[in-house]
């Protein structure tokens, strides 16, 4: 997998390395089981601060995608590709929503009748 | 001119280095096999007094196996050179240096010289003795033993890396190999692997196997098993991270060694698809100036480093992996 972030761009640091990783997951080029490369290692690589590394981390982990082991990093999830899909058609939603002027809780309110 | 070099050391290591040293190992006993006793001294103490022997014909053949062993080694060496040779653009699995072959080379040259040279000391030390425990050998005759063909192989090796730098894409520039496009404002990391398919169900066969030879008292073949799995285990899969900070290759189930090279000594990396006899670590970077780690056949990245030398590593998705480094080598002379 490429992870390719921009420092130019408006989306901050660790919303790009969660969701491109969110996006590597949810293709398969991350299999569950697997562990992502540790928080230092990737924030050498790509130039960042381990807290970055840290943040998207946890993003992952609150969207069920990874389990955060002391000693082992991150670990994909059996689940993880699933939810990885279903937080990526999530954002398109978001993104539909936005484009078209629907609020926060127009959106919600949308989703749960629909539930 | 490197491929008219090529077939000239290939004949020459390959053919003519063989066929010498088989015709010294069988000619010379065959030519003193009455002024032989029927059995020889093949063994000897420190102070050059033998305490071992065999039947001449069974000594003499054991020598003459192993250099019929490092002879086939060395057809081979030269039948994959002879077909680099003559089309260096398709010849896989020796598309990548020739010194890749280099490992072969090596181990014909120092078999059939080990041969040869066993079978000669053998052959003087019982000349013209009434029964082997007469037959006397220098107290320091194991050193030619050993120098010998460690020499050989140096020197066929040497010639091999003096003459023969690279075959492809020698000198081409790095606007010719793949590129990603990173802008000044971007980072990346590229995280790939390979996984062969057979090595890790074979080795855990073999532990299995070792196990059981282990508890029926076979214990010196059960740890010579269990070796091999651990080397299968060790090439069963391989994960690949390239970088700014330069390549990190990881092998096996369990991460380790690692094999690090910083993007300084890197002059460009290309992908490549191998094809047969792409299976396990060969060449080393420091003895022979190419390592190749196949776990499987297909993509590879190939790297060639700034002090001449090559490293290629089979991984998936080898063309993105090839970009992100070129335009992180290019990023880092430009910064340079």
């Amino acid at each position: 997998m490429l992870l390719r972030i921009d420092t130019t761009l408006a989306e901050p640091l660790y919303g790009q390395i969660a969701s491109q990783l969110t996006h590597a997951i949810a293709r398969g080029e991350i299999e569950p089981g697997s562990r992502l490369p540790s928080a230092k290692e990737l924030a050498s690589a790509v130039n960042v601060n381990l807290h970055t590394v840290l943040h998207a981390y946890a993003v992952l982990r609150d969207a069920g995608l990874v389990e955060l082991r002391p000693r082992r990093g991150a670990v994909v999830l059996p689940s993880g590709p699933m939810a990885a899909r279903l937080m990526e058609q999530v954002r398109q939603l978001v993104e539909a929503a936005r484009g078209q002027g629907f609020s926060q809780p127009e959106l919600i309110d949308l989703v749960r009748n629909e539930w | 001119m490197v491929a008219r070099r090529t077939r000239l050391l290939a004949y020459l290591l390959g053919g003519v280095a063989p066929l010498c040293l088989a015709g010294l190992a069988l000619g010379v006993p065959v030519m003193y096999w009455s002024n032989l006793p029927s059995r020889i001294a093949d063994h000897w103490n420190l102070s050059g007094r033998p305490n071992g022997s065999q039947p001449k014909i069974v000594a003499l053949g054991i020598a003459l196996a192993l250099v019929v062993v490092g002879a086939s080694a060395l057809i081979t060496w030269m039948t994959l050179m002879l077909k680099l040779s003559r089309n260096p653009s398709t010849a896989e699995p020796v598309r990548s240096p020739v010194r890749s072959m280099a490992g072969l080379l090596a181990t014909g040259l120092m078999l059939s010289g080990a041969g040869t040279a066993i079978s000669l000391s053998m052959t003087l030390s019982n000349l013209d003795v009434n029964s082997w425990q007469t037959a006397h050998q220098d107290p320091l005759g194991f050193i030619p033993l050993i120098a010998g063909p460690l020499a050989l192989a140096a020197v066929g090796v040497g010639l091999v890396r003096r003459n023969i730098t690279s075959v492809s894409s020698s000198g081409a520039a790095l606007s010719d190999f793949p590129r990603l496009g990173l802008t000044d404002s971007e980072e990346a990391l590229w995280l790939s692997g390979a996984r062969c398919t057979w090595a890790a169900p074979s080795s855990l066969v073999g532990l299995v196997g070792a196990g059981v030879l282990w508890l029926l008292g076979g214990h010196v073949l059960a740890v010579s098993i269990v070796a091999v799995s651990l080397g299968f285990l060790e090439l069963s899969s391989v994960r690949v991270a390239a970088s700014a900070v330069g390549v990190m290759v990881r092998y096996g189930p369990f991460a380790w060694p690692v094999t690090r090279i910083p993007l300084k000594r890197i002059a460009r990396a290309e992908p490549l698809d191998l094809a047969p006899l792409s299976w396990g670590y060969r060449g080393s970077l420091s003895m022979f100036g190419t390592a190749a780690v196949m776990v499987r056949r297909g993509p590879t990245l190939r790297l060639h480093l700034k002090d001449n030398k090559t490293f290629l590593v089979t991984v998936d998705d080898a063309v993105t992996g090839a970009a992100l480094i070129n335009d992180q080598v290019q990023r880092q002379s430009r910064i340079s």
